[in-house]
């Protein structure tokens, strides 16, 4: 019976957010289409973090990379779209690769301050690539119907639904056990011919892919990236995403990327001063409050927790059933 | 030659700040096993609190403010991320301080924001002349406090009972409660301190840098490093790794090719990671992150 509605329900859930993109406003589908690169960020930080147990703290460069290679492809170097993208999430793919190299030797504690350390780095490189060509950010100019909300909310939908389905994919086959396997116990998995350094990179270009890709779809979201756009605080808005969520849980990245993406639209509808406290310049206090309280509450993440109490008030559901009180 | 040593100097002066902080970070990491990255933040708000309180009173009067926030702040940080643990992410605490790091972000820019004034300064702008150098006296005091909190720091961690008290809590938290030591109060006592030393880092770097809701951010990276090049563990390596980082992240500002010299932070980072990569396995060894 799981096995038959998992299916119909995923596809329920892509035919009404296609759907979405004939109804909703193109103020609504924008914001949708940036919880789609969230949703995307999500599952590649689930994927590094959650399944490989590789704590990085700064995806946010991957996704700043790819974004500010695309952007400067296509306004300085005026390569066509397409190519650009591909370039940029290469570039993504790369770094994580070159990061991934280091992170064969440095674990733990070391290996998360190395990748904070890379997010300061990213904002440096964007600032002084910036200042060399004499502007404050890049921007984008095409392909048109990607800079218009419906075409970018479809991209955004297609992109998540292949990610969606490319990590779950990997992590069913042979090379998600080898990574869950190196997680649980490098050791043991070493032992037993998983090469821990093909897979620990795979983590990591894959991650660094996905991000990237992200990336794009915040480009145009956005239209114009500068270093400011990708704080740290970006980065923990995507490990919150994850723990909210659910560490290792694919739905539960989904669900993260939904609650905390659509946070400025639930911020606007209180009023914009509360005291002294600018609520809509809020955002980031707020995924850090979710963020404590997710952890005391839901350390699993909230997939995780529903998934938990699920079957028990089923349970108790069909006892109170028999004996009714 | 001349501009050697100044920039020595100027170096030793960054990593004095730097080396506030990270005394801050090895002393929670080595007590309790977590990585704090609250650090910044505690000291970003202590020392917005001492610039609020001087603004007609005492500077001394502030620095004493600025203190107890920074204790206070410390002490809320470990009762945040107390008992905090995940089946499946293993830094839990780790991230819970980044979170109370973007709230303490938000403090400042929601209650001060961008403040008008320069932070004042108990020390005159003269100079301590040496030959053919000159040091400023901020300088002399922000070295001398970094090496003073260092020294004492260890020597009470090392020659004192409470300082004993701590080890044993930090070696083995459960035996040192059943032999009466009281784990909660020891440890947001660490953490308390911890935050007095932001306070410190946060007092002498307004008066250095650009006094802004950042200002402490690219002095944390430093500390981190630092930190990290110590084994987050020891004090005294702590303060070394901080003064030498920052005498090589200056030189490098003065000697690197253009336009190389303006990537400091870049060349922070690939330090880091060859000290890291190329360090013997033993040195790096770390504590497992606890539910503190």
């Amino acid at each position: 019976m799981k096995r038959a509605f998992e299916p119909l329900g995923w596809t329920s859930v892509i035919l009404v957010a296609l759907g979405g993109a004939l109804v909703l406003s193109p103020y609504r589908l924008g914001l949708l289409a940036l919880v789609g690169a969230y949703a995307v960020a999500s599952l590649a930080q689930n994927l590094l973090a959650g399944y490989a147990a590789i704590p990085s703290l700064g995806n946010v460069a991957f996704m700043a990379t790819s974004a500010y290679t695309t952007a400067s492809l296509i306004s300085f170097g005026h390569v066509q779209p397409v190519p650009a993208m591909v370039l940029g999430i290469a570039a993504a793919g790369i770094l994580g690769l070159v990061v991934g190299i280091p992170a064969l030797r440095i674990s733990g504690m070391h290996l998360a301050i190395v990748t904070v350390a890379l997010v300061f780095v990213a904002v440096e490189v964007m600032g002084q690539w910036d200042q060399t060509h004499g502007q404050n950010g890049v921007s984008v100019s095409s392909p048109g119907w990607l800079l218009q909300e419906r075409g970018l909310y479809l991209a955004a939908i297609v992109l998540s639904v292949i990610s969606y389905a490319s990590v779950w994919s990997i992590l069913h086959s042979r090379s998600g056990r080898a990574i869950l396997a190196l997680s649980e116990n490098p050791e043991a998995a070493a032992a037993s011919g998983v090469n821990p350094v093909l897979y620990r990179l795979a983590a990591f270009a894959l991650s660094g892919v996905l991000t990237g890709a992200a990336g794009i779809v915040y480009l145009y979201y956005s239209h114009t990236v500068t270093p400011g756009a990708f704080p740290l605080d970006l980065s923990l808005a995507f490990l919150t995403m994850m723990i909210l969520g659910g560490t290792r849980s694919l739905a539960g990245s989904l669900l993260g990327a939904l609650i905390i993406g659509l946070l400025p639209q639930a911020l606007q509808a209180l009023p914009p001063q509360i005291g002294r406290i600018n609520v809509q310049q809020s955002a980031s206090g707020i995924y850090a409050l979710l963020l404590l309280l997710s952890l005391r509450v839901f350390p699993d993440g909230i997939w995780n927790g529903l998934k938990r109490l699920a079957p028990r008030t089923l349970a108790a559901s069909r006892r109170g059933g028999q004996h009714p009180p | 030659m001349q501009n050697f040593v100044q920039t020595v100097i100027l170096g030793l002066s960054a990593g004095s700040l730097d080396a506030m902080l990270a005394l801050g970070i090895v002393l929670i990491y080595r007590t309790t096993g977590v990585l704090n990255f609250a650090q910044a933040g505690i000291g970003t708000v202590a020392a917005f609190t001492m610039y609020s309180v001087s603004q007609g009173r005492s500077l001394w009067l502030a620095v004493v403010a600025g203190l107890a926030v920074g204790a206070g702040l410390g002490a809320l940080t470990y009762v945040t991320v107390h008992g905090l643990r995940s089946k499946h992410y293993a830094l839990t605490a780790a991230v819970a301080t980044l979170a109370v790091a973007i709230l303490l972000d938000q403090l400042v820019r929601q209650a001060w924001g961008i403040v008008g004034g320069s932070f004042p300064t108990p020390f005159s702008f003269n100079a301590l002349i040496l030959g053919d150098y000159s040091i400023p006296y901020q300088s002399v005091a922000a070295v001398g406090t970094a090496a003073g909190l260092a020294l004492v720091t260890g020597a009470t961690l090392r020659w004192t009972r409470t300082g004993t008290m701590i080890r044993a809590v930090s070696d083995a938290p459960r035996t040192a409660e059943i032999y009466g030591g009281n784990v909660g109060l020891l440890l947001a006592g660490v953490w308390a301190v911890a935050g007095m030393f932001a306070a410190v880092a946060g007092f002498f770097a307004a008066q250095q840098v650009a006094f802004d809701p950042v200002f402490l951010q690219p002095l944390f990276v430093g500390a981190l490093i630092a930190a990290v090049l110590a084994g987050l563990r020891s004090l005294t390596l702590a303060f070394i790794a901080a003064m030498l980082l920052e005498v090589a992240r200056s030189l490098y500002n003065l000697y690197a090719p253009d336009p190389f010299n303006a990537y400091a932070q870049t060349f922070l980072l690939v330090l880091l990671i060859l000290v890291l990569v190329l360090a013997p396995r033993r040195w790096l060894a770390q504590t497992r992150e606890r539910a503190v």
